[in-house]
């Protein structure tokens, strides 16, 4: 069954709708949630929650592309989940590792949620991303939005690890100064 | 909230094509559009590590089928020569059906007890351009075979024609389907060939009388709004008569847990007309290692996980042409085909 019938399938308000989805997006929804996660049982209740959140989401919404549409909302929930994890003690697993990671971009004293909505941020990384090489940008997105390890990203890609890592390093360094320019924040030193 | 998680929040904005892209770098979710003309839609090939996900999570449910086509049947490495008892059961079809501007006819079928496959022939005058019915509309023509850059709207609007998307389906419950799906070639942009192949698990002594569903949406540039678009339904007639399966065995493993992430079971070969299938118990143990997992090798046939499970909880294969003896050793192949692990069964009966 392609996306639109299954789209349609949530417009008619058939329960058909969350078996086809998940037979066919089961796996790549789990395997996102895992990636955060990695716990079956949390992974799995997030598929779930995925599939209840595209049933109270449709109708309204008709996304054009299921997988991503999918995804997002996955990736949302095992965050949410990881952030509740987190919070309560940091480190220790791949999402924490990524979140530790991507803390260097940001100058320590910039205070974001001060100065930016969510929105232009979001806007202004895609843009970034968006500009990558085609490698780098496939590194940064399978790092950042998969959470997937270094080990596995130089497997799928044909890179050794150190490389990846070094040009994850690399790109972080240029989100930081891109962030700069954009005027999102200055360094410490203006 | 830290400010690395607002971050990580803002990342999960970026554009679907960037996500999709990097999930098929990573082969998480294969992309369903087509690749070449005549190369098999691998994107539709299951891996192992797929049911192995499938097993864990999903329990004994269907999933996308291997697709093959009768075509393929015909050169297909895994299955060596076409066996003459599969050649004997493809049967020639003649029905057709006619639709507003284009008609489909069933050119050949086949059916064994594990296996249905369907091919259907579409053609349409010369304002439409058929497309298969999962392409969308930015997809690109050298996708489909055409010569021609651009997408199928920019396409579709300079030479002023319809596009047609078709796409054929199995009645499922009338052949005890688990799985369905369809592989398309373009010989034309009037002219496709759908592969419909089913999985089943049933058997039946009588010939089948069924239906193959062909369905059709018509969509121009005039047209804005796909969702407004009604589809044409049209059902083939057809009669399968199925050819039957062999037993040959049942083997253990020498040591279960000899291959890294599983917990492995016994292995069942069962001669079909189309070749030796392989299905096999296989319990995940450890999701990330399990995943490193392609495909298997047993004296030198590759055979590809479907990712259907059977009644009975077996992950089932492609078929293969071999003698493989009473003390046959799979080879277990990662992603870039080394061998993870190599584990003996044994015949029990």
């Amino acid at each position: 069954m392609n996306d639109r019938e299954i789209v349609n399938l949530y417009w008619q308000r058939s329960e058909k709708a969350i078996t086809e989805t998940e037979q066919k997006y089961g796996r790549y929804c789990h395997i996102i949630a895992y990636n955060i996660l990695k716990n079956s049982e949390d992974s799995e209740e997030c598929v779930n929650d995925t599939w209840m959140s595209a049933w109270n989401a449709m109708p309204d919404k008709r996304p054009d592309r299921l997988a991503p549409f999918l995804a997002r909302i996955t990736r949302n929930f095992a965050l949410t989940k990881i952030v509740r994890r987190t919070a309560k003690k940091r480190g220790g697993d791949e999402a924490a590792l990524a979140l530790e990671e991507l803390d260097e971009c940001l100058p320590s004293d910039y205070d974001l949620e001060k100065e930016i909505e969510d929105r232009e941020l979001s806007r202004i990384i895609d843009a970034f991303v968006g500009n990558l090489p085609e490698e780098e940008q496939l590194v940064f997105v399978s790092r950042y939005w998969f959470v997937a390890t270094e080990r596995e990203i130089a497997e799928k890609l044909g890179m050794s690890r150190s490389g990846v890592s070094a040009m994850l390093k690399r790109t972080r360094s240029k989100l930081k100064t891109y962030l700069m320019m954009e005027g999102l924040c200055t360094s410490r030193n203006e | 909230m830290y400010k690395s998680e607002r971050m990580m929040k803002a990342i999960g904005d970026i554009s679907d094509d960037k996500i999709e892209k990097a999930s098929r770098a990573l082969g998480y979710h294969k992309d369903r559009r087509h690749t070449a003309r005549i190369s098999i839609r691998m994107g539709r090939l299951m891996s192992i590590a797929a049911v192995a996900v499938l097993l864990l999570a999903l329990g004994a449910v269907a999933y996308a089928a291997n697709f093959f086509g009768l075509r393929e049947l015909y050169a297909n490495p895994n299955r060596g020569d076409m066996p003459e008892e599969a050649a004997d059961l493809i049967v020639s079809e003649g029905a057709e059906v006619k639709g507003d501007g284009w008609s489909a006819n069933v050119q050949e079928t086949y059916c064994d007890e594990g296996t249905v496959l369907v091919t259907v022939h579409v053609s349409a005058d010369a304002s439409y351009i058929v497309v298969p019915t999962d392409a969308e509309l930015d997809s690109q023509l050298s996708a489909l075979g055409l010569p021609e850059e651009g997408t199928l709207r920019e396409y579709a609007r300079d030479e002023e024609k319809t596009l047609l998307f078709v796409g054929a389906n199995l009645d499922r419950e009338a052949l005890g389907l688990t799985s369905t799906g369809e592989r398309f070639e373009n010989a034309s942009p009037q002219e496709m060939t759908i592969y419909v192949e089913g999985a089943r698990g049933s058997s039946t002594d009588a010939p089948i009388d069924t239906i193959c569903t062909v369905v059709a949406v018509a969509w121009s540039s005039e047209t804005q709004d796909p969702d407004t678009l009604a589809p044409e339904r049209r059902e083939l007639p057809i009669t399968l008569v199925e050819g039957k399966s062999t037993p040959l065995g049942l083997y253990t493993p020498a040591d279960p847990c000899s291959l890294p992430g599983f917990e492995l079971g016994e292995l069942s070969l069962t001669q079909t007309p189309l070749g030796i299938e392989l299905r096999l118990k296989m319990k995940t143990l450890d999701e990330e290692t399990a995943r490193n997992l392609l495909t298997l090798r047993l004296d030198g046939v590759e055979f590809h996980g479907a990712g259907t499970i059977d009644p009975n909880g077996y992950a089932v294969f492609t078929q293969g042409q071999g003698d493989f003896g009473d003390s046959p050793i799979i080879q277990f192949l990662d992603w870039n085909k080394n061998t993870i692990a190599k584990v003996s069964f044994e015949k029990t009966e």
